[in-house]
């Protein structure tokens, strides 16, 4: 049996480790939210204080690919590239869409979005983790970051949980021990390689096989959709370059991909599919990787999609 | 459900408290419905294949037992077919084929039969030997057979070690099922504690350790020789701590309610040769298969070359059961012939370690053969990890040329994966020192100890991997 002295060391030891954690959680907090630099700087700036007209969302194609600055300057208004590093789902950009549209009104949203983008794929709600932080401060986030497991409410009583694994940059990247981060430009991260041996590589099909559409994926493209209509927000969804040789040929779509293209011809949003524009094929020296593009890529890239932004938004000034 | 999950924490919490207030002629209930739950968890079907095996070898403990004479080799083989039939058909099925295809194809003929669209029940390798060690032991006398069927399920379904081990024995397991266990607070925090120290070095270091070691095996062309062989000893870690892990939150969860289960890892990267490694790794599956395939065919009491096949042939078996793939039967089949090669020259090895002075510098000649031993076992791990054998083979002679420069990708990453292996490896080396201890810290005060295990709590939550790592053992 257990006797009082036992007991008091367990009551002592659960109340010694709730108060650690509070503690550790508040020192974390005030350290994540004073980062200067890095991915969460950039989310932390696109939630909290950005005030952009252009916002650009996705993953890190969006990140890599859309030259905030080339952006701004053709389309003469402020721009703020707000992609993440990391794979992330449209969860992510649907966040980000949720909360600063409560806060601001900005004039365009640029969407880097691959179409099968909606399938189901084992790791999308595990990325949610970068939204963690900011659980207590944004209720309109609960659903979303939910979506991870249905005991996330009880994980984040642990003041601790949202930073975990984030221990290291958190401490790196904060203001006042800055240490080489990769150097952004208005959220805009250039990669610096270039591929060497395209023979190599794989050939892309553009498509995943995945059949299996995520509903979660459907109502979070359909969402972002809705607000920036609401909102009267002029969405552009874009997919980027792959790297293709002339003769490759996308794929047929796949069920999701299909899905997807519906949601947005019937909503008659702007959408563009530059992953096998031929000006981009057999130029391996413009991508650093398979899927991303490297500066000098970016930058063509950044250049023809800010003149078919300028040329819409013309048409539509017009038209009204 | 698995243990670094939030479901299991649920489960085990409501079970444990419900064991120790239900009468004890009771709990056997219980315990059989909970690790029924808990197995359903993952693909409720599959319950009825381990039903099968169930029934099968209960019928056939108590007619070995009511037999005489040959008949009872009888009943031995039929359970021993029921078992590796339903191991051939889920996990070695598609593999045969596939390969029966290639020969074929090769000699200009097509193979019909087609693969099956199936999924390998988890944890079918463990539980399928735990079964057959029953029906042998019966058949050897070593065991009364079991007549509660009740029990003898639970003996197969136990939960904590149902789906990776260890691998019990029925003399170990099945009377402690009859023993009445009482709430111990001592017994209970020390299992509390392995089980936060398994959840430590699985979420902590091997989860970390999972993710550049899989961005690098993943793509080993794109990789030189430097990351590889980082990449391969961040797997040894990763696989010793992943298994080793959960080995610890079986053992605890079962010494928490009263259970013992023998232990299954004994910090084998101390070992200071290959046998004595298999000493140390994966104590409950090397037992097995010494016990039952090994000595079956004569062990060492064969001629010396017999003994080198029985041996090899032992690892090569060893090697299949982790797994469908070319890769593991390599594995198995280089580990056998370390062990091989280590009996034939040792005693060249021993005249060599004199001649230059190496046995009068005992800790020099300690940490040498724990340095070869390792290395030796990272030579295995690539085949056990690359996902092919022409990775395999990439791997090897990338690393053997040892270009390129070191991959770290996410430099926190690499970090924590750095950290944790050194913090194992303080640990480890301060335990190996303490045999007599059975858990990692040890502190003269009780504050210390909570503190020790405070912390432990507190990297978890910084720095464990919280999106839902399965344990790689479950693949097998």
């Amino acid at each position: 049996m257990i006797t009082k002295v036992q007991t008091l060391r367990i009551i002592c030891f659960l109340i010694v480790i709730a108060l650690a954690d509070q503690l550790a959680g508040l020192v974390l907090r005030k350290l994540y939210f004073t980062q200067n630099t890095g991915l969460s700087a950039n989310l932390n700036y696109s939630l909290q204080d950005c005030k952009a007209d252009i916002l650009i969302f996705g993953n890190s194609r969006a990140q890599h690919h859309y030259d905030s600055r080339i952006l701004s300057d053709c389309l003469q208004m402020s721009c703020f590239n707000a992609g993440l590093d990391g794979g992330h789902s449209i969860l992510l950009p649907y966040a980000q869409t949720k909360v600063i549209t409560e806060r601001y009104i900005p004039k365009i949203i640029i969407l880097e979005f691959y179409l099968d983008g909606i399938a189901h794929l084992a790791g999308n709600y595990d990325r949610l983790s970068v939204l963690l932080p900011y659980y207590e401060k944004y209720p309109e986030l609960h659903s979303i970051i939910q979506l991870r497991s249905p005991y996330e409410k009880v994980k984040l009583l642990s003041a601790i949980y949202p930073f975990n694994s984030d221990l290291i940059d958190i401490i790196r990247l904060n203001k006042k021990t800055t240490l080489s981060a990769k150097q952004d430009f208005e959220g805009y991260v250039p990669l610096k390689n270039k591929i060497l041996n395209a023979g190599m590589l794989k050939t892309v099909t553009g498509i995943l096989t995945q059949p299996v559409v995520d509903t979660n994926m459907v109502i979070a493209l359909k969402d972002i959709i809705r607000l920036c209509k609401e909102k009267n927000i002029s969405l552009y969804i874009f997919t980027s370059p792959v790297f293709h040789n002339i003769s490759e040929k996308p794929g047929p779509l796949s069920l999701a991909a299909k899905q997807s293209l519906e949601i947005i011809l019937q909503n008659k949003v702007n959408y563009f599919d530059f992953s096998f524009d031929s000006s981009f094929a057999e130029h391996p020296e413009w991508f650093d990787d398979k899927v991303h593009l490297n500066a000098y890529g970016a930058t063509k890239y950044s250049q023809m999609i800010g003149e078919l932004i300028k040329k819409r938004e013309l048409h539509k000034t017009n038209l009204q | 459900m698995l243990f670094n999950s939030f479901h299991f924490v649920l489960f085990f919490v409501v079970v444990t408290s419900l064991y120790f207030v239900l009468p004890h002629r009771f709990r056997w209930f219980l315990l059989l419905a909970s690790s029924c739950y808990f197995y359903m968890a993952f693909i409720p079907v599959y319950l009825l294949i381990l039903g099968f095996t169930i029934i099968i070898d209960y019928f056939a403990g108590i007619w070995l037992e009511k037999t005489q004479g040959k008949e009872r080799k009888y009943f031995l083989i039929a359970s021993l077919i029921a078992n590796i039939g339903v191991l051939a058909v889920f996990k070695y099925y598609n593999f045969l084929n596939t390969n029966l295809s290639e020969l074929l194809s090769s000699i200009g003929y097509i193979n019909q039969i087609p693969n099956l669209s199936i999924i390998l029940p988890i944890g079918l390798s463990f539980h399928t030997f735990q079964a057959m060690s029953y029906t042998i032991e019966v058949y050897r006398g070593n065991q009364k057979a079991e007549h509660n069927f009740g029990i003898y399920a639970l003996y197969v379904m136990f939960y904590p070690q149902l789906v990776a081990g260890p691998i019990e024995r029925p003399q170990n397991l099945l009377h402690q099922f009859y023993e009445k266990h009482y709430f111990e607070y001592e017994r209970i925090i020390e299992g509390l504690k392995l089980m936060l120290w398994g959840l430590f070095i699985k979420l902590v270091i091997a989860d970390r350790l999972a993710i550049y070691v899989n961005a690098v095996y993943n793509n080993v062309g794109q990789h030189g020789g430097k990351t590889l062989a980082m990449a391969t000893v961040f797997f040894a870690f990763q696989i010793y701590c992943d298994f080793a892990g959960y080995s610890n939150i079986a053992i605890g969860a079962a010494k928490i309610m009263g259970f013992k289960l023998m232990t299954n890892f004994n910090r084998p990267y101390f070992s200071r040769s290959i046998s004595e490694f298999w000493k140390r790794w994966h104590i409950s599956l090397s037992t097995w298969f010494r016990d039952y395939l090994y000595f079956s065919l004569g062990g060492n009491r064969v001629k010396v070359s017999r003994m080198y096949f029985n041996l090899f042939f032992v690892f090569i078996v060893s090697g299949f059961w982790h797994g469908a793939n070319w890769t593991f039967i390599i594995w198995g089949a280089l580990n056998g012939f370390y062990l091989v090669f280590a009996i034939f020259t040792e005693k060249w090895r021993t005249k060599f370690n004199k001649l230059i002075y190496l046995d009068r510098i005992p800790k020099i000649h300690k940490l040498l053969q724990i340095l070869i031993t390792f290395v030796l076992a990272c030579i295995a791990w690539v085949f056990f990890r690359a996902n092919t054998t022409q990775d395999a083979f990439l791997v090897i002679n990338k690393i053997i040329s040892f270009r390129g420069t070191l991959f770290i990708g996410d430099l926190q990453k690499f970090l924590y994966g750095i950290t944790g292996i050194a913090f194992l490896l303080v640990i480890e080396l301060n335990w190996e020192y303490d045999h007599q201890r059975k858990l990692p810290f040890k502190t003269n005060h009780w504050f210390k100890d909570q503190l020790a295990y405070g912390m432990l709590i507190f990297l978890i939550l910084t720095v464990g991997v919280f999106d839902g790592g399965q344990f790689i053992y479950f693949q097998f």
